[in-house]
């Protein structure tokens, strides 16, 4: 179990997290820069990320600072992206094995550290432009990425949906902002992103493993802790969706097997783990009210899932279904969250959705990933609770309150992504 | 009814073990209990995937064809017994619960951090009380039918059973292992007890379980609930493959933003301890070949051939299958298998670079390490060596005595592009309209 836990500020709007897990034979580090989520910025924001992860000043080839890192034990560095709410996170990960699991005792994790903040903060420029080979090559890549978000269906669809159910505000942008914006980024303005990051992007550092931690966050301490800051951005995560005055409906076309459905419905309930109970109960479970009903004695949907982002105080049902039953599923749908505002559920369904939820916090601790996770979703929002603190919470949920956050729920969109005939097909 | 006995399983390198209980029903069950962690992970595995669409028994005498599709069939009925739902049993536990089909393997899991001991007894129950009946068979046709659509949505798995059939000739790896909408409608009540009571026989199954999880009492457990069964001499078919591909490029086309592709070079089938050097030594040479840190890689890379996407694995299985793919996107798929296999006759000629070899080496090391601390992994890692014959720790004994030599055999053997084939993935969307679908 874990021995150490501590957050703590070493700059303005820096904070370091230090999680030790003797069990662990690796320590993983998470480093993350949030911003404003803009489409003006979206895409240069990971292009720059990227760039960064790509060489550094002392070592100006990608695959020889792929090599040193594969060298030491495969310490792999990697780029993430992604929108929270109205927010944009760029970061950096790395996972590298405790030295004492090394052949012969070998040092590396000191190394390993010290290489990231080259690549952090000795970046890969000459005459404060980044390298325009490694510019191009990754630019195209995030031209690629952008056209590739198509490829996957289900999440395409998921976008698509966000543009409806967000309209007008910054979560409904895409992660990568869009391709016509990409297109023109420039190197010029990539040095300014880089400038804006390290000065004013609000930053949460974690070292999360087995141990053997000292080193590193030291390193991190003094790299991060003497940069000028200014401006800093203050991340206010918690931006609940507003609820239209008409569920709108909005449907695309597109050449597949199977169409796609979101529906969308927002709340007022402030209540993170209440709202958690009542949507695992819906459609969280393999023992919940959609799965029992939507696909189990309708057959007419593989998955019919509930998700819930409680910072936009936004639940989305997803499912997969043929044309000819996407009213047949809706209306079934709406019938189950009815049944739920009416209170027909058991307290048994109470409290194995209950027992569920606990058991899945709790496995957060077998994984330094996913611990280290856990405590930066608890960051977004503003608390530390270890799983056992929030199982205390998901107890005190009572079936009224479960009722009553039901009752909260509101239809708010309705998207299909629409599944058409190819043509050869149409024509036989 | 004889006595069940104990053996163990150890690794002196990583201080690691796991225990092989032999129970008398019949049944292997592998127990790995990892201190400090809070879940366990079971998986009820039987030596039965997709592939296996002909076989027999003692009982059955001649060979018997079942329809495609039916192991993954008879995955999703298992969950109903004759009085309730499986689900709904786990439920009061905490235990998540799932299955999976693969080609050769269907697993019945459940993973959770309370309660183990009724997550087991209910896994160890449902599995052996199947119950099948028209109307829950009828029942599933729609739930797979769209489990089969969702599957035919998505491009990479398009992409990847393409390849299999250009591969393959004529083993059952070229199908689906969801079957079609047509196959499933063949599938009947008495076809899936005929499937259960052949494959679902303890001596061709394996119980792991890993994690949170005291030995003594996981077999107290299977003492109560294992009922003893017979070996009954089951034997699979499968048709005489030809070493050659069927088919050395296919093309399809999708709604996609950027060409897909797989590459895939075919070999001879192995098991056992072969297997487990076979692998360790494909896995490095993918890794040498066109790994992120390889001359190629790089080459392609700056050419903006390839993107970061770029990924390999070697897939094998049964011991009647193996190949080693390759799977990326790239503006000009052909043009990335032309460079592959001419980079694969320039290493025949002049060999892998020796400090290269090192450093993949001890990255694969690492990659091992942080394996072991994952509790899904390690109860993963017990069935697929068990079912290979071999043991968990035997893929790491591999790696540490590959050499550049065996490296290069490997090369030889196991990627030979006269038995190469690509699988090409191709946008339907013309250049306009795919700037109406990047917004």
């Amino acid at each position: 179990m874990i021995e150490k836990f501590e957050r703590r500020k070493i700059g303005e709007g820096i904070y370091l997290t230090e999680i030790v897990d003797p069990k662990f034979k690796a320590n993983v580090v998470r480093i993350r820069f949030c911003m404003p989520l803009d489409e003006d910025n979206a895409g240069a924001n990971v292009l720059t990320a990227m760039l960064l992860m790509t060489s550094n000043a002392h070592i100006r080839s990608r695959s020889e600072l792929t090599k040193k890192f594969a060298g030491l034990y495969g310490s792999s560095i990697g780029t993430s992206w992604g929108n929270i709410s109205d927010f944009q996170q760029v970061g950096f990960s790395m996972s590298c094995i405790l030295d004492k699991y090394t052949i012969g005792g070998e040092k590396v994790s000191g190394e390993a550290m010290r290489e990231l903040m080259r690549c952090i903060f000795e970046p890969d420029m000459t005459e404060g432009l980044f390298s325009e080979k490694y510019f191009a090559l990754r630019k195209q890549e995030l031209l690629d990425n952008i056209r590739a978000a198509v490829n996957d269906k289900r999440s395409y669809a998921y976008q698509r949906a966000k543009n409806t159910i967000y309209s007008g505000e910054p979560a409904a942008l895409p992660e990568l902002g869009s391709y016509e914006r990409a297109e023109k980024i420039t190197r010029e303005e990539l040095s300014e992103r880089y400038g804006y990051m390290l000065k004013s992007a609000a930053m949460e550092l974690t070292v999360c493993g087995g141990g053997e931690a000292a080193e590193a966050v030291e390193i991190l301490t003094e790299a991060f802790g003497k940069i000028k800051r200014e401006n800093v951005v203050s991340p206010g995560y918690r931006r609940p969706s507003p609820l239209k005055k008409e569920p709108a409906e909005v449907s695309e076309p597109m050449e597949l097997k199977q169409s796609k459905m979101f529906m969308a419905f927002k709340s007022q309930c402030r209540d993170i783990y209440l709202c958690k109970v009542f949507v695992a109960m819906l459609g969280g479970s393999p023992f919940s009210k959609l799965f029992a009903n939507v696909r189990e004695k309708l057959s007419l949907s593989y998955y019919c899932d509930c998700a819930y982002s409680e910072l936009k105080g936004t639940m989305f049902i997803d499912s997969g279904l043929d044309n000819a039953n996407t009213d047949k599923a809706r209306a079934a749908i709406m019938e189950q969250l009815r049944a739920m505002q009416e209170g027909d559920f058991t307290d048994e369904e109470l409290e194995n959705t209950k027992l569920l939820l606990k058991g899945g916090f709790k496995s957060n601790y077998d994984s330094e990933w996913d611990i280290a996770g856990w405590y930066a979703v608890q960051n977004t929002r503003g608390t530390s609770y270890s799983p056992e603190e929030v199982a205390v919470l998901i107890d005190k949920v009572t079936r009224e309150q479960v009722v009553e956050c039901a009752k909260s729920f509101e239809l708010d969109s309705v998207f299909i992504l629409k599944a058409v005939e190819k043509e050869e097909e149409r024509n036989g | 009814m004889g006595k069940s006995t104990r053996e163990i399983v150890r690794s002196e390198r990583f201080g690691e073990q796991y225990t092989v209980i032999h129970h008398f029903s019949g049944l292997d069950v592998l127990v790995w209990p990892m201190p400090g962690f809070s879940t366990t992970e079971a998986l009820f595995a039987t030596r039965y995937g997709s592939v296996n669409t002909c076989f027999r028994t003692a009982k059955t005498g001649d060979f018997i064809q079942v329809p495609e599709g039916i192991a993954h069939y008879l995955e999703h009925k298992l969950f109903e017994n004759e009085d309730t739902d499986v689900f709904d049993l786990y439920a009061a536990t905490g235990a998540s619960a799932n299955a999976f089909t693969s080609f050769d393997e269907t697993a019945y899991t459940f993973s959770t951090a309370e309660n183990w001991e009724q997550a087991l007894e209910i896994l160890l129950d449902f599995v052996q009380k199947p119950y099948f009946t028209q109307e829950n068979v009828d029942k599933e046709q729609g739930i797979i039918a769209q489990e089969i659509k969702m599957g035919e949505d998505s491009p990479f798995r398009k992409s990847y059973f393409d390849l299999l059939k250009a591969l393959y000739v004529e083993h059952p790896v070229r199908i689906d292992i969801a079957g079609t909408v047509e196959s499933i409608a063949q599938i009947t009540p008495e076809l899936l007890y005929d499937c259960y009571h052949t494959f679902y026989n303890l001596h061709n199954m394996v119980l792991s379980i890993a994690g949170n999880v005291d030995i003594d009492k996981v077999e107290e457990i299977c003492d109560r609930l294992l009922i003893p069964a017979e070996d009954q001499d089951l034997e699979t078919r499968f048709p005489q493959e030809p070493e050659g591909v069927a088919q050395k490029r296919v093309v399809d086309k999708f709604p996609i933003g950027l060409p897909i592709f797989d590459i895939g070079f075919k070999s001879e089938p192995c098991s056992g301890l072969e297997y487990e050097y076979r692998t360790a030594a494909a896995r490095v040479v993918l890794q040498l070949l066109i790994g992120s840190t390889s001359r190629l890689y790089q080459e392609m890379f700056d050419e903006g051939l390839i993107n970061s996407q770029l990924g390999y694995s070697v897939f094998s299985g049964s011991g009647s299958y193996f190949s080693c793919i390759i799977s990326g996107e790239s503006r000009d798929p052909d043009e990335v298998f032309r460079r592959l296999c001419a980079e694969i006759e320039r290493i025949k000629q002049e060999g892998f670079d020796e400090e290269e070899f090192s450093v993949i080496k001890k990255a694969r090391y690492g990659s091992y390490i942080r394996s072991l601390n994952n509790v899904e992994n390690c109860a993963d890692s017990m069935v697929d060596s068990y079912f290979n014959g071999t043991a968990v720790f035997d893929d790491a004994e591999a790696l540490s005595k590959l050499t550049v030599e065996d490296c290069m055999k490997a090369l030889d053997t196991m990627f030979d592009p006269e038995k190469s084939a690509i699988s090409i993935i191709e946008s339907s969307l013309g250049e306009g309209m795919q700037g109406q679908e990047k917004n």
